[in-house]
């Protein structure tokens, strides 16, 4: 089986860390510190000299969510619905109270003021911790955000391979986080604003269809979809719709799609083969 | 056909509305918030799992967007239940006293006095009459000399007025508020340099508690949603909540009372926006057809009538009236109630649907309903405020039920029109 990080991009971001610019990258699943050696030592050390390491906590901020469904609410569903976590961070007064300051200073990323009294009144916190935090780290910057969402998505889909059972709980907004990524992909690449979307979420081995029934687009997929196909940037590849993708030879796709009438899947390379 | 899941058909109308494939703008004037309320009143979801769908999806809004807006559903589909507490009723004497002050007319309506606060009605019209309506809320347009003026009593204490209201250049309508409570028994106050004797009324109000007749669940959540008032900036007030209850199979698509729902509402008298129809109301269930039948008139007395009085529980609400004032074109109520009704106001959620309907009938058979129309103090157990009520009053009426009306029962505090004061 292709691990679920095949196919997606390294990314990384520069963090402000004990006064020097280190990288916070990502790359195969995991989120790591390069500028740093064992971080159990590193972890000590700064522990007995009082100090705080950046790196360190952005990366135990990153592994408090990397299971949290929340993400999948929060998140962007394309390109065109940013998260403005730096917008929101910046303006404490106007959206509810105290924001904790991130220890992880992010190039680009305004740190929090205090928050305002006078004119605009102070409310009662209505976030907490944990909600900011992952705010603040889907909207990072260098891809970083939509890492997390990968790795949010992976789990999740291997939960419900594992534990279809323990996972019930969690189908509705595991379904609606699917729903509101494909109907934004849908709805771009078919140029229909008011696209109406049937989702029928399927088993992972189940067949997979695009359709259109009576005006309405009708769709069979699993949520493992997101996780193979969406986190790796390949819906729409080659102006075709995927429904699933195996990796193929030399670091390229083999994808079953179809075309915008929305007719009987194809079978296409995609990726360096194909380009080669 | 799968069985009908509700947390998913909420969450899908929230990423409907994430990505605007809506009109709508979440914690603003939310569908969603009309669908979860819709679903939560026929108990096909839980009241605590439909907050979480909202705080979701107000959460997601919110990371869109910097401006504060989402703040207010946030907190409501937060906010904690909170246990009714049976309001004071204040010594209430009506005034009609009208004084003139640095070229105003001052009509001073009631005075309120309890333990806590010393509050009294008062309307502001300028001699000079610029016609200009330029309304605002607060008090930085009125004038001087009216905006903190000194009231004394008879044991000698004086306190600072504020005034608090809305109007325009040369109206102004509001509450004077004081900063520290005069006697309760005095026996009158002074101020602007007058004398006012204090002259109670004994109150005659009786009050009673009925149930209400047992109707079924989406039914009663469509009518109560017409009571209460459109939505904002809609098209379709009724929507949202009558697409929630037809996919939850509470409502057949082809009831009737669908669309007879949506002309009353469109047709109910003082509601906001007011668009008017050309369907026919004539097949409106009682009281709609009685309140429809005197919407647009303007023959209503002018005239106070101090109520004082306060039910015991009902429904889980404690109401009070306090005073009614009648004009020409409607009427408006002084009332407190526990646990404060929400005012239908973007932002605003009642997910639990507790607000009361506050419905009025006379003797005559005439049907009128009231709307908040604004608090005069904040407390969180208890609101008090002004119920705007519609149509007029019918002229011949001699006694008026008001009717604060719940889920299960409804309170009926039963007064006669004996007016004091004069025209408005």
């Amino acid at each position: 089986m292709t691990a679920w990080w095949a196919g997606i991009e390294p990314a990384s971001i520069v963090v402000r860390c004990g006064g020097a610019e280190h990288t916070v990258g990502w790359e195969q699943g995991a989120l790591v510190a390069g500028d740093h050696g064992d971080l159990e030592d590193e972890r000590a050390l700064a522990a007995l000299a009082g100090e705080r390491c950046a790196c360190l906590e952005l990366l135990d901020a990153w592994h408090r969510h990397v299971t949290d469904l929340r993400a999948l609410q929060l998140a962007a569903r394309d390109i065109s619905d940013p998260i403005r976590s730096s917008a929101w961070v910046s303006s404490p007064g106007a959206r509810g109270g105290y924001i904790p300051v991130a220890a992880w200073e992010v190039r680009g990323l305004p740190l929090p003021s205090e928050p305002r009294t006078g004119r605009f009144p102070v409310y009662p916190r209505s976030w907490d911790d944990s909600e900011a935090e992952l705010i603040a780290l889907l909207g990072l910057g260098g891809d970083i955000g939509e890492r997390l969402i990968a790795t949010v998505a992976a789990h999740w889909t291997e939960r419900l391979r594992t534990d279809p059972a323990g996972a019930a709980g969690a189908r509705p907004r595991l379904r609606a986080a699917l729903h509101g990524r494909l109907l934004a992909t849908l709805r771009g690449w078919l140029g229909e604003p008011g696209l109406s979307l049937t989702l029928e979420l399927v088993g992972e081995d189940e067949p997979r269809s695009l359709s259109r029934v009576a005006g309405r687009v009708r769709a069979r997929l699993p949520f493992a979809w997101l996780s193979e196909i969406w986190t790796r940037d390949l819906e729409l590849a080659g102006d075709r719709f995927c429904l699933a993708a195996n990796a193929g030879h030399g670091g390229g796709w083999e994808l079953r799609s179809v075309a915008r009438d929305l007719g009987a899947p194809e079978r296409i390379a995609f990726g360096l083969d194909a380009a080669a | 056909m799968p069985p009908f899941d509700a947390e998913l058909y909420l969450r899908r109308l929230g990423e409907h509305t994430v990505l605007g494939v809506t009109d709508e703008q979440p914690g603003f004037s939310s569908g969603l918030n009309d669908a979860a309320t819709a679903l939560v009143a026929v108990e096909v979801i839980t009241l605590d799992r439909a907050r979480a769908v909202l705080a979701d999806y107000a959460a997601a809004e919110a990371a869109r967007d910097a401006n504060g807006r989402f703040l207010m559903a946030r907190l409501s589909a937060r906010e904690p239940a909170i246990t009714p507490m049976p309001p004071a009723v204040p010594r209430i004497v009506a005034l009609g006293d009208e004084l003139a002050v640095a070229g105003w007319s001052v009509r001073l309506r009631y005075v309120a006095l309890d333990a806590e606060r010393t509050e009294i009605s008062a309307i502001y019209t300028s001699h000079a009459g610029t016609g200009r309506a330029n309304r605002r809320l607060g008090r930085a347009g009125v004038p001087g000399p009216l905006r903190s003026p000194v009231v004394g009593d008879d044991r000698g204490t004086t306190s600072t007025l504020d005034f608090q209201g809305g109007g325009s250049d040369d109206r102004w309508e509001g509450m004077l508020t004081a900063d520290q409570p005069l006697a309760i028994e005095t026996a009158w106050i002074e101020l602007f340099d007058r004398r006012i004797e204090l002259v109670d009324v004994p109150v005659e109000a009786e009050i009673e508690i009925e149930p209400l007749e047992s109707i079924d669940l989406a039914h009663r959540h469509l009518w109560r949603r017409v009571a209460l008032g459109g939505r904002h900036f809609t098209q379709n007030a009724l929507g949202p909540a009558t697409a929630a209850l037809i996919a939850s199979g509470s409502l057949a698509a082809d009831d009737p009372a669908i669309e007879l729902a949506q002309r009353v509402s469109e047709r109910v008298p003082g509601a906001f926006p007011h668009r008017g129809t050309s369907g026919s109301v004539r097949n409106a269930p009682e009281p709609w057809r009685s309140l429809l039948k005197r919407a647009g008139r303007g023959d209503g007395p002018d005239g106070l009538v101090v109520v004082g009085a306060v039910t015991t529980k009902f429904d889980g609400h404690f109401a009070a009236v306090y005073c009614l004032e009648s004009g020409a074109s409607g009427f408006s109520v002084e009332a407190a109630v526990s646990p404060p009704d929400v005012e239908r106001h973007p932002g605003n959620l009642d997910l639990e649907d507790r607000s009361l309907v506050w419905w009025a009938r006379d003797d005559r058979g005439n049907r009128y309903l009231g709307q908040w129309s604004g608090s005069h103090r904040h407390d969180e157990a208890i609101k008090t405020g002004t119920l705007g009520f519609s149509p007029a009053l019918d002229p011949l009426a001699r006694r008026l039920d008001v009717l604060p009306t719940g889920l299960t029962a409804r309170a009926v505090i039963s007064f006669p029109l004996r007016w004091n004061g004069h025209a408005a």
